[in-house]
């Protein structure tokens, strides 16, 4: 990382030079990793003072997510008459996973818009602040995950060497989270009728992504899986961990997604960055 | 070397009505040019000239006092200096490390204590944690806030905050100060340390740029004078020649 301290910085800045060029989208996007330690340790900083004076400390994310576990297991399974065997495993591992992206995509509509101040009084990148607050729920994913290990013990299933698959997936995941957070909040510091819209929109990606519905157990409708691109997200970061290899079609639909998103997110960062202030 | 270079800078704000921000309004606006019932400024940006063709050249060891009246223009011209606005006409060169010592209190977390608020500021001006660590015992002494920096910051007065703030941005060792006039918040003690302090930076081939209502702090601080009316220039040379441009009172 480069400190203030080192060395001569020069920044020249010509009004009409406003073009489009991909010198200019690396000299944007290059914080993304030059300034991880300041996104880092700002995101450590939230979750430890969050949970000061508390007796779990950050555990009280994971000893939540195990008491959904629990509740999951021995009422709602009843009611829904599932086989718990499988549908638990299922239920909590997908659960997470879309907690992290649902949770990140739904803060980051009021990331720009409550860092306002700050932008308008230290030059830091603002990409920084989206940075910081998926950080926040990267460690709150890591926490909740805990959860899993106790699950395979109460009810195991086969985990083969495919399950190292799933680290691939969750790094597709990490990119979407990250381009749609910064999409979105920028989008959202400029038109503030879409945080309610969002809100919406992940309730409905909640319902049509298999979640609480198993994928080999719906009735019609197939079609709704296979155009859904969070499905793919899922299964390619989901499917390892349980054992199953995800299909080609999968790996080509979430990487596809990622790609296009990641695109997206690099002109409208570029493009708009230096607008943000006069939105927020 | 230090350098802040500008040539023929303005800046155009762009103001949103208080609607315009909405998407029912986006709507309407489309439909107006179907229908054209709704007005056709309704609803569109608005743009305020903040800045309007500024020159100037500050060389190490210059002393920039800005002065005019409330909204001529001294805050938006620091924000450009520090890099938060980009300039929307002329250029601008700024070579050397600035230090933003503006807008005090923002960035700060008013439940967390003084050494956390610390670490914060420090990482969002770009210091590494190991950084911050080597300069908190500078930060303490500087400060003198004692044992106060074990509680949270919201129960200090605005002049310990102050005394927080110029104490982290101090141990930067920027090249290029920028502050705004929070400054006169300080104790005549603590003035007089700050004073000490900016003049150190100055004689290390740095550039300070204050922008204050208190001709006395602006007399004893710059050796330079830009007084902005209305976005643009009225005078600009030797703060004492600036002072003689000023509308009598």
């Amino acid at each position: 990382m480069t400190s203030l301290t080192d060395g001569q910085v020069e920044r020249y800045v010509v009004a009409d030079q406003r073009r489009l060029t991909w010198q200019r989208c690396r000299a944007d996007i290059a914080p993304f990793v030059t300034r991880h330690v300041t996104w880092r340790a700002l995101a450590a900083g939230d979750i430890r003072s969050k949970y000061r004076r508390t007796l779990l400390g950050p555990w009280w994310i994971t000893a939540t997510n195990a008491f959904t576990a629990l509740i999951m297991g021995l009422v709602a399974g009843r009611f829904l008459g599932a086989d718990m065997k499988t549908y638990l495993p299922h239920f909590m591992v997908s659960m997470t996973i879309w907690g992290f992206i649902s949770s990140s995509i739904g803060e980051s509509c009021f990331t720009m818009i409550s860092a306002g101040g700050m932008i308008k009084a230290v030059d830091m990148p603002i990409l920084i602040h989206i940075m910081r607050m998926v950080q926040r729920n990267l460690i709150i994913f890591l926490h909740n995950i805990a959860v899993i290990p106790f699950i395979w013990l109460v009810y195991p299933w086969h985990v083969g060497i495919v399950a190292v698959l799933s680290v691939v997936g969750l790094l597709l995941i990490y990119i979407f989270v990250v381009s749609a957070s910064v999409i979105v909040s920028m989008i959202c510091v400029r038109y503030r009728d879409v945080p309610p819209i969002m809100a919406a929109i992940l309730q409905l990606l909640f319902f049509i992504s298999p979640i609480i519905w198993e994928p080999s157990k719906v009735k019609g409708g197939e079609l709704v899986v296979t155009l859904n691109p969070i499905a793919h997200l899922l299964a390619v970061t989901r499917d390892p961990i349980m054992g199953v290899a995800p299909s080609l079609t999968n790996w080509v639909i979430a990487t596809g997604t990622v790609a296009v998103l990641t695109a997206l997110m690099i002109y409208i960062y570029t493009r708009y960055r230096t607008r943000v202030v006069y939105w927020a | 070397m230090t350098i802040i270079e500008a040539k023929n800078l303005g800046i155009e704000f762009p103001v949103a009505p208080q609607n315009a921000r909405s998407f029912r309004h986006l709507a309407l606006r489309t439909a107006s040019r179907v229908g054209g019932k709704v007005s056709k400024n309704e609803g569109e940006f608005q743009f305020v000239q903040a800045l309007d063709d500024i020159s100037f050249t500050l060389k190490q060891g210059d002393r920039l006092g800005l002065l005019g009246h409330n909204g001529a223009g001294k805050t938006t011209l620091i924000r450009v200096l520090a890099g938060i606005y980009e300039p929307t006409r002329g250029s601008l060169r700024v070579v050397g490390r600035n230090v933003p010592m503006f807008d005090i209190g923002l960035g700060m977390d008013e439940e967390a204590s003084g050494y956390e608020n610390i670490r914060t500021r420090g990482l969002i001006l770009g210091l590494s944690p190991q950084e911050i660590e080597e300069r908190v015992p500078e930060i303490v002494e500087f400060a003198e806030l004692g044992d106060y920096l074990e509680l949270p910051i919201r129960t200090y007065s605005s002049g310990m905050l102050l005394r927080l703030v110029f104490s982290i941005a101090a141990s930067i060792h920027g090249d290029i100060i920028l502050m705004d006039e929070w400054i006169a918040v300080g104790d005549a003690q603590f003035r007089k340390k700050t004073h000490e302090r900016l003049q150190d930076i100055t004689m290390r081939s740095g550039i300070v740029v204050l922008a204050s209502h208190d001709h006395g702090l602006l007399r004893d601080t710059c050796n330079l004078g830009l007084l902005l009316e209305g976005g643009r220039v009225r005078a600009y040379g030797a703060i004492e020649d600036v002072f003689k441009e000023l509308p009598a009172v």
